[in-house]
């Protein structure tokens, strides 16, 4: 009975040597081999690694400068976005896109009841003056863009008359007078009522139309815009 | 008889099947902590077979040389003197001589 309790306490025991030992050699086992290599084998194994670390250096420097370039380039592209952006806003406010937008028709024709023998010029004689008090008036109340017989009106646009017709952007334009604008075509309507502008035109013998329209298309200055005598005044340059 | 020894195989079976490594510098302990102990455990195998074996003096022989192994180790690291040399000798002769005990016994019972 006892003999067999000290046989299970040995046994216990030794199982326990038996872990160490296994413990022990695989420890050891691990760094006998690390020692059996000799002093030229650990050197050309230095230089080895010494390489690796130097191309592993030189292609974090790549990675790091690959890095930089994607992130400046996000930044350059941010930039190009916002100069895009404001571009194509300012190209819409110029003229220089066409535009398609809620507004209005207007459009100016001789009554029909004119005898045959009128003056066909005289009849004509809608002067320069009366269409920019028309123009002004609708700019007034708040259009956004105007053309006039596909003139599109621009910041330098001038209407004017050569002789008994009447040109803008250098270009003649015959009757009848179509006017498209684009805006809020009841503001637009109001303020055109209010200036007197339908009685003045019957006082010329024409007849003023104004149409409201959902869907207006207005063409694009189809001049060229070049910049000259003046150049742009940089901020804190005063 | 042969207890012990299965017990060993277990015991190693578990070791390297367990992934616990010790660190390099620790290992000179731990080959003196399991010269000890296999020198216990040889020295409790004579005892058990020389009906001479007490559990106490076993138990605490076997803890008490594994950490005094192990003490003598630190103690030789810290004076810079192969002390551990002095545990191998003193362990390995007591286990030739027990394992020499142990052989006679056994022949002695084998041949009767």
């Amino acid at each position: 009975m006892k003999n067999k309790k000290v046989w299970a306490i040995l046994t216990f025991i030794s199982m326990l040597v038996g872990f160490m030992i296994s413990i022990q050699f695989y420890s050891t086992r691990e760094t006998t081999r690390m020692d059996t290599r000799d002093i030229s084998d650990l050197r050309s194994q230095l230089s080895k690694e010494l390489e690796r670390k130097n191309t592993l250096l030189t292609d974090i420097s790549a990675k790091r400068a690959l890095l930089n370039q994607y992130k400046q380039n996000e930044k350059q592209q941010e930039v190009i976005q916002i100069m895009v952006d404001e571009f194509n806003k300012t190209a819409i406010l110029a003229g220089l896109v066409p535009v398609n937008g809620k507004g209005a028709v207007i459009t100016i024709h001789p009554f029909i009841q004119s005898t045959p023998d009128y003056d066909q010029q005289i009849d004509s004689i809608v002067v320069d003056d009366d269409l920019r008090t028309l123009v002004n008036e609708l700019f007034a109340n708040g259009a956004q863009a105007i053309s006039i017989n596909g003139k599109r009106l621009i910041s330098t646009s001038a209407i004017r008359n050569v002789g008994y017709q009447i040109q803008i952007n250098n270009q003649f334009i015959h009757l009848p007078y179509e006017i498209k604008v684009i805006g809020d075509a009841n503001v637009l309507k109001a303020g055109v009522q209010l200036a007197g502008l339908f009685e003045y035109f019957q006082l010329l013998n024409k007849e003023m139309i104004f149409e409201e329209k959902e869907n207006i298309d207005i063409p694009s200055y189809n001049g060229d815009v070049t910049i000259r005598h003046m150049k742009p005044v940089k901020a804190g340059e005063q | 008889m042969w207890l012990p020894v299965v017990g060993l195989l277990i015991g190693i079976f578990l070791g390297f099947s367990s992934d616990l490594r010790v660190p390099q510098e620790y290992s000179s302990y731990l080959s003196i902590a399991v010269l000890a102990a296999l020198d216990t455990v040889i020295g409790g195998m004579r005892a058990a077979l020389q009906q001479t074996f007490d559990t106490k003096i076993f138990i605490t022989g076997f803890f008490f040389n594994t950490f005094l192994a192990a003490a003598i180790v630190f103690l030789g690291v810290q004076l810079g003197v192969d002390l551990y040399l002095a545990a191998i000798f003193a362990f390995g002769v007591r286990l030739f001589n027990n394992l020499a005990v142990i052989r006679r016994i056994l022949l002695a019972r084998f041949t009767k």
